[in-house]
């Protein structure tokens, strides 16, 4: 009878016969309580089950009706799919979702701390003073008329964690940071860094350097070859820069990495014995590692994009290419 | 900081290819950013020298360094000794050196030189200033130069002639002074700056650069050589005062080796005495007189016990002692004793950055090779501390906001947290927090509203022809209101359609999809009841614009932007925006999941049809007859409409009631006592009308 209905009137009156309030199924469902107790449940299971089957047969003929077409019309299969669109998430998010899971296998969890700080925990208690000349490469912005500074590095929440929650702990904090660069292919003034932080008795630099062959293992590909490098920041020491062997030119050298076939990726080092210091943690009794990088370099990285703009344009067409 | 290969070699002869000695450079924390060849057989290198380390500012420095690592003879220059005085004391040349605040300027050597020929620099100073990109003036000039890149110590010459009063104070700048340097830039100097005077106005702004009306010049035939030591800090608050970063204060900031002051001064006399003397051999330069004003000595670096074991507990391995001992050593340090596993020692003068244990470790470390270290696995961690720590911050709950809306289809964008003045005050925002330096006028206050954030990521998108969108962005709304405030928002904003087919269908979005986002929301974090209202917003149209109220609280607003919205972002389609505060959200979910049977008999629906005045709302309909009896199990709109059976001040409604029990299959008779009661309650108390 559904198949049969040539026109929406006729399927009307076919939708009322079953599906009506006085309709077939509506008289089944009625009778119900007549029948037998045993039965009863699944009979009316049963007619629930006929009556969606009944109804979706109903609406697929409307559909068909509406455009004109009949079951012996053949369609033709090659016309495109009806559009429907995936959500998902940013680029820079599966980034930092994915390093957080990395760490996550080896006992950090997350943490976040404020955007808008203190010279205090940008500065100060991470070991960089008034005056000092790292705070060259720190250029901040500050806030009017009153004493606050946006966050310039992700380092602040190694203060922040370690004023609330004592040893041992392993922290990890992504989030945005801001650095006063003109927009460029790769300068923006704002971007997302993640910080690391493990404290307890005994982690050390050995630990720092496992700990980090694992995340590039697992983040760039088992066959990534890795180097620290020495290096210097006031919170840590002895402090260190960690180069990836180039991944666009497998180390041969190219344009990307400066034709030195090294990447660098990230910052660490051990907790600076001042920095514990500062949240009262005796430096005699605990010790940790620390580190910091950037998540659009290291996604930019991964991915070859070529411009970091292109994480905060948010065209679609760019941002679908990361499903 | 860029180094002459072949000058290097003036210090250390170095054996190895140059690839080679810029990654021993590299791998022992001097990173070699790039290595250009500088004519023949000749390399400049670009050494990225970090902040710690002054002493490596200099050739001889690196040299010191590249001596080190490489393990090679670093040829140290050789010590001046300086000639008899001349006996021809001139004394109109006396002069007197004043330095008023010894923290300011702790040693300041000033050197007369009579009879002083400005003329050209010898060819080999030309050329190593030249490869070192640093511009040739005169001989007098160019020899501080040189030796300023060979040695780290600047140092400055002024005209002694034009000098008046016979002295050089060393002092701070009084109100309302100024000072013509010798790039042509008047500056007016602050009572925080340092500058070099005489007896009447200053003559150069300290560490930073000299003044131009006692520059040296071809007729200066008399001078006086200044080297000195100016506090660090000092130096580099003025130099960014007055945006003045030379290679003086560059140095100067990062602090001098104390003995270098006067080891560089008379370095520069014995350049002098060669290329800056008069042709006439009866003559020579006369030094009249000297001055080494020392107001305080520049500390050496202090006295360090460490323990062999605090080595191994901070790398997790232990070089041999020889080794280390070796190594502290070449570092230039003393050790004053050593004692079963205690070593004392000493820093030389240069290496004021070596002050605790720990600076040693970093130097071991460095020295041993961080890719000698072991790697070694992270132990276990205790699963309580985990917990404690996790309570700091949303990451968990704003990962599953997250999910929640791309499940439902939403592509999440990341957009400028900064917006411009011009938007917070079109949208009349108080308390904004904006900034103090901001590089334009786009980007000047953190935006206070998620919207014009994602407005202008729909402009953009529409720009290139993307229409079809649904965004959301979570992200943070910033204010200042006696101390600095940051919410939590998400923002979701549809345009376009969200369905096409080739056959001409199509859906688009209305307001009803943003409040389908946040059911989604409010349903997955179990906040379950909530109230919509009319209320009118800044963004949004007349007609279309709402608020949702938790427990009274703004959860959020949401409707369609309006037309004037449109024109200012220059947007070209509709579209619907809803802002959602996550602290509400979060305040009022509910953290665990309870588990609820699934019904065991079947459902009765029965539709009503109403018509109902136009201000009572479907809202008013449901609030009004839900929790009326607990048979009723959901109350779903189903229909609204309109039309020439409905009078045209009153609107049709068709709400769905399905009523369940959980224990019994629900009989006809006793659904329509209920459902008889529910219709009573509807015209009685929202004077509406049923359809039968
Ligand atoms: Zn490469």
């Amino acid at each position: 009878m559904i198949l049969e209905a040539s026109n929406q009137k006729d399927l009307e009156t076919v939708k009322n016969f079953y599906l009506g309030r006085k309709g077939k199924i509506a008289d089944i469902i009625k009778n119900i309580p007549a029948l037998p107790e045993n039965q009863r449940p699944l009979i009316g299971k049963e007619a629930n089950v006929i009556k969606q089957q009944i109804a979706a047969l109903i609406s697929r003929k409307q559909v068909d009706l509406a455009k004109n077409l009949t079951p012996q019309d053949k369609i033709d299969v090659t016309l495109p799919p009806n559009r429907s669109r995936l959500g998902g998430l940013h680029p820079i998010t599966q980034t930092i979702n994915e390093i957080v899971k990395i760490f996550e296998h080896i006992g950090f969890c997350v943490v976040e701390g404020p955007e808008i700080e203190t010279d205090y925990y940008n500065f100060q208690a991470l070991n960089i003073p008034e005056g000092h000349p790292a705070r060259d490469g720190l250029a901040t912005f500050y806030l009017k008329d009153n004493d606050y500074l946006l966050r310039s590095q992700t380092s602040t929440v190694q203060i922040r964690i370690m004023q609330q929650v004592k040893p041992p702990l392993r922290a990890l904090s992504p989030g945005r940071v801001f650095r006063p660069d003109n927009l460029d292919a790769s300068h923006s003034f704002m971007f997302h860094q993640i910080e690391g932080l493990a404290v307890d008795r005994t982690t050390n630099f050995s630990h720092l350097k496992a700990s980090l062959a694992y995340f590039v293992e697992k983040f760039f590909g088992p066959k990534t070859g890795m180097r620290f490098r020495p290096h210097y920041f006031p919170f840590t020491e002895p402090s260190a820069e960690m180069d990836i062997s180039c991944i666009i030119c497998s180390g041969q050298g190219c344009s990307v990495c400066g034709r030195k076939g090294w990447l660098e990726i990230l910052g660490a080092g051990m907790v600076h014995p001042n920095v514990f210091k500062e949240v009262d943690i005796d430096p005699e009794v605990f010790q940790g590692y620390a580190f910091g990088l950037g998540i659009e370099r290291i996604a930019m990285l991964k991915y070859g994009i070529d411009d970091i703009r292109l994480f905060a344009n948010n065209d679609i067409r760019f941002l679908e290419q990361f499903d | 900081m860029k180094i002459l290969l072949s000058w290097l070699k003036d210090f250390i002869d170095i054996n190895i290819p140059v690839e080679e000695l810029c990654a021993a450079l590299t791998m022992a924390g001097l990173e070699v950013t790039g290595a250009d060849a500088a004519g023949l057989d000749d390399y400049l290198l670009d050494i990225e020298v970090t902040p710690n380390r002054p002493d490596c500012l200099s050739i001889l420095g690196i040299a010191r360094e590249a001596a080190l690592i490489l393990d090679l003879k670093f040829k140290h220059p050789k010590v001046i000794f300086l000639p008899k005085t001349s006996t021809a004391y001139i004394k109109e040349t006396d002069f007197d050196i004043n330095i008023e605040d010894g923290d300011a300027c702790p040693r300041y050597i000033g050197r007369i030189l009579l009879n002083v020929t400005v003329g050209p620099a010898p060819e080999f100073i030309k050329d190593r200033l030249a490869k070192m990109a640093v511009r040739s003036v005169n001989n007098v000039v160019d020899i501080t130069n040189y030796i300023l890149l060979e040695r780290g110590q600047p140092m400055h010459v002024f005209d002694y002639d034009k000098i008046q009063g016979k002295q050089i104070v060393v002092r701070f700048a009084k109100k309302g002074e100024r000072l013509l340097t010798i790039d042509q830039s008047e500056i007016n100097l602050d009572e925080k700056d340092l500058v070099i005077a005489d007896a009447k106005r200053p003559v150069a702004l300290a560490g930073i650069m000299g003044g131009l009306e006692t520059e040296v010049g071809p007729k200066t035939s008399n001078i006086i050589l200044e080297s000195a030591s100016f506090n660090p800090s000092l130096i580099r608050a003025t130099a960014r005062r007055h945006g003045m970063m030379t290679e003086a204060s560059y140095r100067f900031e990062r602090g001098v080796d104390f003995p270098a002051v006067d080891s560089a001064s008379k370095y520069a006399l014995e350049l002098f005495r060669q290329y800056a003397c008069p042709q006439d051999k009866g003559r020579d330069i006369v030094i009249d007189k000297a001055k080494d004003v020392i107001k305080k000595q520049t500390p050496l670096s202090s006295k360090v016990v460490f323990k062999l074991q605090d080595i191994e507990r901070s790398l997790g391995t232990l070089p041999s002692s020889f080794w280390i001992r070796k190594s502290i050593k070449g570092l230039g340090c003393e050790i004053l004793s050593v004692a079963k596993d205690r070593i004392k020692v000493q820093a030389p003068s240069y290496r004021r950055d070596l002050n605790t244990p720990a600076d040693y470790i970093e130097e071991i470390a460095r020295l041993y090779g961080y890719d000698k270290i072991p790697y070694k696995e992270l132990p276990c961690l205790a699963l309580e501390r985990e917990l404690s720590i996790k309570e700091l911050g949303d990451w968990d709950f704003d990962n599953r906001v997250k999910e929640c809306l791309s499940r439902i289809g939403l592509r999440e964008i990341i957009s400028y947290a900064l917006v411009s003045e011009q938007e917070t005050a079109k949208f009349h925002f108080d308390n904004i927090a904006a900034l103090d330096n901001p590089l334009t006028k786009t980007y000047a206050v953190l935006r206070p509203s998620m919207l014009p954030s994602i407005l202008k990521i729909f402009q953009h998108n529409f720009n290139r022809s993307n229409y079809d969108l649904a965004l959301f962005e979570l992200g943070k709304i910033y204010f200042y209101d006696n101390g600095p405030i940051e919410r939590k928002a998400v923002v979701v904003g549809f345009s376009g359609s969200k369905y096409k087919d080739c056959f001409g269908s199509s859906l688009g979005y209305n307001f009803f999809d943003l409040k389908s986002a946040l059911s989604v929301l409010t349903g997955r974090f179990g906040l379950d009841r909530y109230a919509v209202t009319d209320e009118e917003n800044q963004f949004f149209s007349k007609n279309c614009s709402a608020a949702v109220w938790a427990n009274n609280q703004k959860l959020a607003v949401c409707g369609k932007i309006s037309e004037s919205v449109m024109e200012f972002y220059e947007l070209k389609k509709e579209l619907y925006i809803a802002e959602i505060y996550l602290d509400v959200l979060k305040y009022f979910s509910k953290k665990d999941i309870c588990y609820q049977r699934l019904p065991q008999y079947p459902a009765i629906e029965r539709d009503i049809a109403l018509i109902l005045p136009q201000s009572v709302s479907s809202q008013d309909v449901v609030e009004k007859i839900n929790n009326r009896n607990e048979l009723v199990s959901s109350i779903e709109i189903v229909d609204v409409y309109q039309g020439k059976q409905i009078p045209p001040d009153k609107k049709g409604l068709a709400i769905r009631i399905t009523y369940r029990s959980l224990d019994r299959t629900l009989k006809d008779d006793e659904v329509d006592k209920i459902e008889s009661d529910l219709k009573n309650i509807l015209i009685g108390e929202l004077s509406c009308q049923i359809r039968e």
